[in-house]
């Protein structure tokens, strides 16, 4: 003990004033931004029951519509990720007494940044074990039979003209189905430090019966976890299911 | 002083090598497989503990009524004796209870195998609207009124709240326990006891004919196949739940195949196959005597061990003889 100088205190106490100094390299506040979701159905808000036609003229209704939001990302000029948020799941839903449309996001670094991403779905390693918990993980929202979420659902009516109405029931999901959109900041991007934003995001649900293959209620009626008529819907709506 | 410093460095490398070999906390017999344990899931006496008090509280359904124990009773080998079950008030469910031992080394649970995990697929019946109901947060939130759940939850998981994932990891941290090592087969293959000369040839037949898909000592590959059972690969309906496994691998070759289940306390689980349609294990049995391979889809490797087979009763005796000596008393007494 009686080796520890005062010239080695002296040393130690300068290391860990420059250590604690570099720490806070940027001394700024953080910024936040809440992201407000609208259901849009052919550019006009979602109207639960009410009827609308897809591409092929066939009559429906929507009774709820729902999707998870994670990975949010943003991204500066260079393509760098500078915020991820990579344990956050967001359910954003219209339904029957139910409106989730709002994701509030603290703590993001100041600065102008060129993208937002997100990704509609769960990741495969959450996707795999329904029995990770995670903030906003809901597995009221996976299938029991088959593990792993539903990233998109969507509920409704076919109005076909047959004696019987089908229900119109997409959950779709599978790591395969995993989709990842981009929207552009340029422009838009800029956080100031301490301040906030409002960002407005549309879910454009026409985007899920056309783009790769138009659909026809006769045969995509009833869509769960079959991969390949999933994967057709999510072809789809990876073309346009979310945009400023 | 050297002898002082040398004592000292014994019992610190005697701790730190005392410390990397745990005493097991569940022992897995030595000559079964690695077993496959879900790393996110560390097994603790404690968790056991609390999965084991989970597994028989009819608080865990929406009802109040309907525990796992319901339909997996102990004293039926963990199936309830029906072809499937029904639940009081809700919909019949169409699918056989099957048994819950030696779960530790499947790879993939159900019937159909959509299971990837134990944990994942213990949220199956909990979330099930015909099964527990489904209110899983309610459940979670009657739990948490009872303080020795509370204590419990915070010493396997950490914290004080009580999350319906948690209450699957724990049951499945005692299902781990459920193994199933110690029937008289084990007996005759550890030198402590002898086959009769009818479970002899038993033994022999069962060798040739049924091993390939029901191996010791599990007694079942964990994989999935099609038996030529009798179903309608037409009907769309029910979303593909006729189909077997192809409702969840879309793969043609899996249409009509099921999960090969455990044959250990087979005497004790009837009745048998996916949808419970064999009554007795006689009638089981004698269905691989007379497989209709152009009706039905039929495992092609099935097909070869079945053609030089020709049936008797002789030999019907014999197999059942020997499926006997996979019966064992562990587990049968409600804690």
């Amino acid at each position: 003990m009686k080796y520890i100088s005062k010239f080695s205190i002296g040393v130690f106490a300068l290391l860990f004033l420059v250590l604690a100094g570099c720490q806070d390299e940027k001394n700024e506040s953080p910024a936040a931004v809440k992201m407000d979701f609208s259901f849009l159905m052919n550019g006009k808000p979602l109207a639960l029951k009410t009827a609308y036609q897809n591409a092929k003229g066939e009559k429906f209704t929507v009774s709820d519509a729902w999707l998870y939001i994670s990975d949010i990302t943003l991204k500066d000029a260079t393509g760098k990720a500078v915020y991820e948020d990579k344990s956050g799941y967001y359910v954003i839903q219209k339904g029957p007494g139910v409106e989730k449309l709002n994701i509030e996001m603290d703590s993001i670094p100041a600065g102008t940044y060129s993208s937002l991403e997100m990704t509609v779905g769960v990741d495969s390693v959450h996707n795999h074990d329904i029995t990770l918990v995670e903030s906003g993980l809901d597995p009221g929202r996976a299938w029991t039979w088959n593990t792993g979420y539903k990233f998109l659902s969507l509920e409704g009516t076919c109005l076909l003209n047959t004696p019987d109405e089908r229900p119109l029931i997409y959950h779709i999901g599978l790591d395969q189905n995993l989709k990842t959109f981009s929207l552009d900041l340029t422009g838009n991007g800029k956080l100031v430090p301490g301040g906030s934003a409002n960002w407005n995001v549309k879910v454009n649900l026409e985007s899920i019966f056309s783009g790769k293959e138009t659909l026809s209620f006769y045969n995509y009626n009833s869509v769960k976890a079959d991969p390949v008529s999933s994967g057709v819907i999510a072809d789809n709506y990876a073309n346009g299911l979310l945009s400023w | 002083m050297v002898r002082g410093i040398v004592g000292i460095m014994l019992i610190f490398f005697l701790m730190v090598g005392c410390q990397s070999h745990p005493k097991e906390v569940i022992h897995f017999p030595k000559n079964f497989p690695t077993p496959h344990l879900n790393p996110n899931n560390p097994v603790s006496a404690e968790g056991i503990a609390l999965g084991k008090q989970l597994f028989y509280d009819p608080r865990l359904s929406a009802s109040g009524k309907v525990s796992c124990a319901t339909c997996h009773q102990p004293d039926h080998a963990f199936t309830d004796g029906l072809a499937t079950p029904e639940l009081v008030g809700h919909h019949g469910l169409l699918r056989n209870t099957p048994t819950l031992y030696n779960l530790a080394w499947s790879t993939s649970f159900f019937w159909e195998g959509g299971g990837k995990n134990l944990e994942s697929a213990i949220m199956g019946p909990m979330l099930h609207q015909d099964e527990m109901g489904g209110e899983v947060q309610a459940v979670s939130q009657r739990l948490a009124q009872d303080m020795w759940y509370r204590k419990q939850f915070a010493a396997v998981f950490g914290k004080t709240e009580i999350y319906p994932q948690w209450v699957a990891k724990a049951l499945a941290q005692y299902l781990y326990t459920l193994i199933a090592d110690s029937s008289k087969y084990d007996a005759v293959q550890r030198g402590r006891a002898s086959f009769t000369a009818l479970e002899q040839q038993g033994a022999q037949l069962f060798e040739q004919h049924c091993a390939r898909c029901h191996p010791a000592p599990l007694f079942t590959d964990n994989q999935y196949h099609a038996i030529g059972l009798s179903i309608d690969l037409h009907n769309d309906t029910l979303e593909n739940m006729l189909k077997g496994r192809y409702r969840v691998s879309y793969k043609p070759e899996d249409l009509g195949a099921f999960k090969t289940p455990t044959l250990r306390n087979v005497t004790q689980t009837a009745p048998y196959m996916h949808d419970g349609r064999f009554a007795t294990l006689e009638e089981a049995v004698q269905h691989y005597f007379t497989l209709d391979t152009t009706s039905f889809p039929v495992d092609s490797l099935l097909q070869k061990d079945m053609a030089q087979f020709t049936f008797n009763s002789a030999k019907t005796a014999a197999l059942l003889a020997f499926l006997g000596t996979l019966t064992e008393e562990k587990f049968t007494q409600q804690p």
